[in-house]
């Protein structure tokens, strides 16, 4: 029967095939053994190129090979620290003094010293002014336009004098490269095409020995980092561009530390015994920003570039809802430009606080004018036009992503008073070009509900207000005299306790201009195994430095 | 197909029609599809009716990510809202964006086609030039990357026709590249048709150029184009949830492709929720499906021989 | 005489469709440079690095000069555009700090390939023999299970599909990887690496695979149907004759036709069903690439990406076609 035939055939194929499952299936475990020690990292980035000067987009990964010199974490913690030992500022707060960690070597085996910190720094500031400044990455010129010069005084001392008293010495993040790799590299090159092949040369804990790009970076540690040879036997890190992997490696035990969690992989994770979710505050804000344009570009109703309308607005967004049903309690309510994160300067405003009251939103826009005047249940602007504003929203890239819930809720509230909004939710791409300056074509929506993701220092805090930034940071176009001085104000001082003072004025203008409502601080939810490797110290990995990838062991 | 196609009588139209119904409704396809289509058309139609209004974050009231219970059948979404809900909401969405985006690939395939094949010549080379780019790229790509062109320049305002602008833009631009398949079929049936002895009859007679295409080859292109719409709905519905599904549908007025898309970036797989996963596929897959048998059987009844697809 | 007209008749065919298949190509390239240049979007604030800088209008006017960007679009640009585009310069990438597009492509290339490859294959593997055999059997039990099945997977968005595998055999069962393309660095020998790379490839393979395999099975059991229908067969099935070997490959030939018009028309729908796959799987294709230059709007990135895409589909179409006269004598005449 030959019919027979055909299917007996058929189904030996189909044995075949089925029996080299298992087999394959069976030799799972390989891939995720502690056994070889090399820490497996999943990021939520894009990398392009591995030129620190040249791009923005590839913190993650050569941040674990290059120190800064100060930065933020050394700042805030006290036993983190990056090429600097220790470091003082003279009383005419002018002249900044860095001890460098003494007997440093690079990763190929060359002394690291002041000397190459001081031709990094150099290497930009020589740069300003031509046609090829070095403003286009992560090592920029901003901030070297103050300095009057850096020198390396011997091997282990840095000077940095500023033209006006400023904190750039400490606060900039600029990684530091080695001079006998990068004295040859012309700007022009260093701007655009020098790739910065790894293995890569930084006094980093890990080196980038191998990047493809859109799925892995790999590293070997340092033999010779200051603190002598990391414990781990090597660091992988996986780029995806959604959590779902994340949270999938995670659970399988084919990755040991994963960021960017959503609420929903935070709890299930948190039911494996062998997995710890953590979440650590950011920098990030999310905020609710109005079009004060007046003029080109300006939204559909003048109402916008009116204080009383926005003040009367902020009464209806409920940030306590936000956090709790969008973020799912991983964040924190918005209040003032001032992350709490940003301990030195925060404050809860609690004086001057306004408190979700749709009733009162209500009576504030009465007493405005915008009253509803033909009773349709919708109100008029002073031209007598029915509102209905566009709220465009987006998550620009780098940052956490807001759950579009969080519109829900906002179009939701402000349809209640009698302001209908329509939501329009645009991708990175399209969103940086309709909040481009009227200019350069942006402008022409009414509200936009977006974050941003830059440090804790007074300029970066205060930089979605300064007018310099209108197009770029500042997307509400609010432009103010008195803020625009505090900013200059702050960008020259340097005691804590006066740049504290001078940015509170500078968020209580701008909290009773309300050109921003602040909607939330959202955290950095993230999970790490514990099976295989310890020492996580505070469970999430800097988002500043290579921390805790020096440190961590073996179980 | 012959001549006498356009000469039927009124009562014969009518037996015509019992005749292709009473065949038509012979296919078990047919049945069965009609039947689901019927099913989503009512939950399209009512959906208040049925679930109430659809719930957004702020009138959510179930728990995060709940598995289906007695309260919520299909279970929750990450923010308390009840799959069910919105799972009958997105039919209304799902199915008024795929038979209005068909209409428009029909309308445009059939005047580019049409065109094409009556005046042939230079008119056809260059049409079917045209053709052959929206032939090529396969209309989801396309629709990926026009989708945002069309979002700039339309995506502003208030609802057209009681969508929200972003829906609106989604359906014009499935329309838009879907047609080129169309577009070919009609020709080739047109340069048939206009060879037979009726079209020269009324050209003698005086007809205009456009009147012999609408009033002579068009109505003879009504097997081929039904026929093919069924399937063009398919394909429309299948451009939508992708499209959607990679981010360019609209959280607020979510059709099923953009459930799913809210679905994986909560996380769901990973989470393990496969109710918030299954239930909109399962409903696009259900249509989907139901537009294919619909097409293959009409396909069978105008023309026994031939299948167009699978 | 008759072998000299046949073949300049075929040469003349061929060199009609191959005009044709230049023609659209052509199209193609044009109109990709159009498409690409009127997306919002501005190039040179995402050069820049988006939202985490504050950059002034000087910085933006210098990165404009710096791209070109700054020049009329038309002709200058355009004309650049085809010229470079002839001589196979796909250009530079916006957002990969000046890689060659070529490149950034060729790198992406082998993983798409490999996905819609092995599930092509599998699927007309396996989609063929099912449909054979359905054919067959036809109005049997495995015939109607066999064809509702393909219709339903030939409905399904293959997204969906990868979801739901993930759901079922990564996340509960755990027996598969559920992204990726490998573990990275795991190490360990050539032979593991191979099986690793394999199981990662399961389950985007399957859900590509299973979203095509409707088609091939249909195609399969009608030309099987046709072959059983025969007069002949049915004389030779009578006599008890059942030539299992000729059936098959008469059924085969006949259905041999269909198939290779089935693959050039698929290739378009396999790539654009791969991008949405790829997006689930965190697989590292073309798709994903597509996904990213679109946010960065990294025009020349898309263009090549369309441009291989549009040519790889013309040149399917132009296979197809010329397979068509080998396999299908009429057409010859």
């Amino acid at each position: 029967m030959n019919e027979l035939e055909i299917s007996r055939r058929a189904i030996v194929k189909a044995m075949l095939v089925g029996s080299a499952a298992p087999w394959i299936m069976s030799s799972r475990a390989f891939a995720s053994s502690c056994d070889d020690h090399i820490v497996r990292v999943a990021s939520m980035s894009a990398p392009d190129s591995m030129n620190p000067f040249a791009t923005w987009s590839s913190f993650v990964p050569i941040v674990y090979t290059y120190d800064f010199l100060v930065g933020v974490d050394a700042q805030r913690h006290s036993d983190r620290k990056g090429l600097a030992k220790s470091w003082s500022v003279a009383e005419d707060s002018l002249t900044w003094t860095f001890k460098i960690w003494p007997g440093m070597k690079w990763s190929d085996g060359e002394p690291a010293t002041a000397r190459d910190a001081a031709f990094t720094y150099n290497y930009l500031r020589d740069s300003i002014g031509k046609p090829d400044e070095l403003n286009v990455g992560w090592n920029n010129t901003s901030g070297l336009e103050n300095v009057e010069s850096i020198t390396a005084l011997d091997d282990e001392t840095l000077q940095i004098v500023t033209k006006k008293p400023n904190r750039w010495p400490i606060d900039n993040t600029t990684m530091i490269v080695p001079e006998h790799i990068w004295k040859g590299i012309s700007y022009t090159n260093a701007r655009s095409s020098f790739p910065n092949d790894p293995p890569l040369v930084g006094t980093g804990p890990m080196v980038l020995e191998e990047f493809q790009q859109g799925q892995f970076a790999r590293f070997t540690p340092n033999p010779y980092f200051r603190t002598g040879q990391p414990k781990i036997a090597g660091l992988i890190i996986q780029f995806f561009t959604t959590a779902d992997p994340i949270a999938q490696g995670l659970k399988s035990g084919n990755l040991d530390y994963g960021a960017g969690l959503t609420a929903a992989q935070a709890a299930d994770l948190s039911k494996d015994p062998n997995i710890e979710v953590t979440e650590a505050s950011v920098e990030q804000r999310n905020y609710l920003a109005f079009n004060t344009l007046s003029g080109k570009g300006a939204g559909s109703t003048k109402a916008l570039q009116d204080p009383a309308f926005r003040d009367a607005i902020g009464y209806a967004i409920d940030q306590k809802a936000i956090v709790d049903r969008a973020l799912r309690g991983h964040g924190d309510p918005g209040i003032g430009l001032v992350m709490p994160v940003a301990t030195d300067h925060y404050s809860d405003l609690s004086d001057i606080r306004r408190h979700f009251n749709l009733a009162e939103a209500g009576r504030r826009l009465d007493a405005a004018g915008y009253r509803d005047t033909n009773g349709d249940g919708i109100r008029e602007d002073k031209e007598g036009k029915s509102f209905q504003l566009e709220l465009i929203a987006g998550t620009t890239s780098g940052t956490i992503e807001l759950p579009i819930a969080a519109v829900q809720l906002i179009a939701g509230w402000l349809g209640q008073i009698g302001v209908p909004v329509s939501v329009t939710q645009l991708d990175s791409g399209a969103l940086g070009a309709r909040f481009a300056t009227p200019e350069s074509g942006g402008g022409g929506w009414d509200l936009l509900v977006t974050g941003g993701w830059l440090s804790a220092s007074p300029t970066d805090l205060l930089i979605i207000g300064s007018s310099k930034s209108v197009g770029g940071s500042n997307r509400s176009y609010w432009t103010n005299k008195e803020f625009d001085k505090l900013v200059a104000e702050v960008e020259v001082t340097v005691d804590v306790a006066k740049s504290k003072e001078l940015v509170d004025r500078a968020v209580r203008l701008i909290y009773t201009e309300a050109p921003y409502i602040m909607l939330c601080y959202p955290s950095m939810v993230d999970a790490h195994r514990k099976d295989c490797f310890q020492d996580w110290g505070l469970g999430t990995a800097s988002s500043w430095s290579y921390f805790p990838y020096d440190r961590l062991r073996p179980v | 197909m012959s001549d006498r196609i356009v000469q039927y009588s009124p009562s014969g139209r009518a037996g015509a029609i019992k005749g292709f119904l009473s065949k038509f409704l012979g296919y078990g396809g047919a049945q069965l599809g009609l039947l689901c289509l019927v099913f989503f058309i009512v939950l399209a139609a009512v959906p208040n009716i049925l679930v109430g209004p659809l719930e957004t974050a702020g009138t959510a009231t179930g728990d995060f990510l709940a598995p289906p219970s007695g309260q919520h059948l299909l279970g929750t979404d990450e923010v308390g809202r009840d799959v069910l809900n919105m799972v009958v909401h997105g039919a209304r969405i799902s199915l008024t964006i795929a038979l209005l985006a068909t209409v428009i690939s029909l309308i445009l395939g059939t005047t580019i086609g049409m065109t094409a094949g009556y005046y042939g010549g230079r008119v056809d080379v260059w049409l079917m030039r045209l053709t052959d780019f929206f032939f090529v790229m396969p209309s989801f790509v396309l629709a990926l990357v026009i989708t945002p062109v069309v979002l700039e320049v339309m995506g502003r305002g208030r609802e057209i026709l009681g969508f929200r602008p972003s829906l609106f833009v989604i359906l014009v631009v499935i329309g838009m590249t879907s047609w080129a398949f169309v577009a070919r079929v009609v020709r080739s049936q047109t340069l048939s048709l206009k060879e037979r002895t009726f079209i020269d009859r009324a050209r003698v007679a005086g007809s205009s150029n456009f009147s012999i295409m609408v009033r002579h080859i068009l109505p003879n292109l009504v097997p081929q184009i039904a026929a093919n719409g069924a399937l063009v709905v398919a394909g429309a519905i299948y451009v939508e949830t992708s499209l959607s599904f990679l981010g360019l549908g609209d959280p607020l007025q979510p059709s099923w492709g953009t459930l799913l898309s809210l679905a994986q970036r909560a996380g769901a797989a990973s989470a393990g929720a496969w109710w918030y996963l299954g239930a909109p596929g399962l409903c696009a897959l259900t249509v989907s499906l139901s537009f294919v048998l619909i097409g293959n059987a009409l396909d069978d009844t105008f023309n026994p021989r031939r299948r167009v697809i699978p | 005489m008759a072998v000299g007209g046949l073949g300049g008749k075929t040469s003349r065919r061929i060199g009609s469709i191959l005009i044709r298949a230049v023609m659209t190509l052509l199209m193609v390239a044009t109109l990709n440079f159009i498409l690409f240049r009127v997306i919002p979007g501005d190039p040179a604030t995402l050069l820049l690095g988006g939202a985490r800088v504050s950059v002034n209008a000087e910085q933006i006017e210098a990165q404009r000069q710096n791209w070109g960007l700054d020049r009329p679009l038309f002709p200058d640009q355009m004309v650049d555009y085809l010229s470079a585009t002839l001589r196979g310069d796909l250009g530079y990438s916006f957002k990969f700090r000046g890689r060659h597009v070529a490149d950034l492509i060729l790198e992406r290339l082998p993983a798409t390939i490999a996905l819609v490859g092995l599930a092509q294959l599998a699927a007309i593997l396996c989609g063929v023999m099912l449909g054979l055999y359905a054919g067959w059997r036809r109005g049997g039990a495995f015939d109607r299970v066999a064809t509702g099945a393909s219709l339903a997977l030939y409905s399904t968005p293959s997204f969906w599909l990868a979801m739901i595998l993930v759901v079922i055999f990564s996340t509960t069962l755990g027996w598969l990887p559920g992204y990726g393309i490998y573990s990275p660095g795991a190490s360990i020998g050539a032979a593991d690496r191979f099986l690793d790379y394999l199981r990662h490839l399961a389950l985007p393979v399957s859900a590509v695979a299973l979203g095509l395999i409707g088609q091939y099975v249909v195609v399969a059991r009608a030309a099987m149907s046709d072959v059983v229908t025969e007069d002949y067969m049915v004389t030779a099935r009578a006599k008890g004759l059942t030539g299992g070997q000729m059936l098959m490959r008469h059924a085969f030939r006949n259905a041999m036709l269909p198939i290779v018009t089935l693959i050039s028309l698929n290739l378009g729908y396999v790539v654009a069903g791969a991008i949405t796959v790829e997006a689930v799987f965190a697989w590292p294709g073309i798709g994903g690439l597509t996904v990213e230059a679109l946010n960065a709007r990294d025009y020349p990135v898309l263009q090549g990406i369309f441009l291989l895409l549009g040519a790889s589909i013309v040149g399917a179409n132009l296979l197809a076609d010329v397979a068509y006269g080998i396999l299908d004598p009429r057409v010859r005449q």
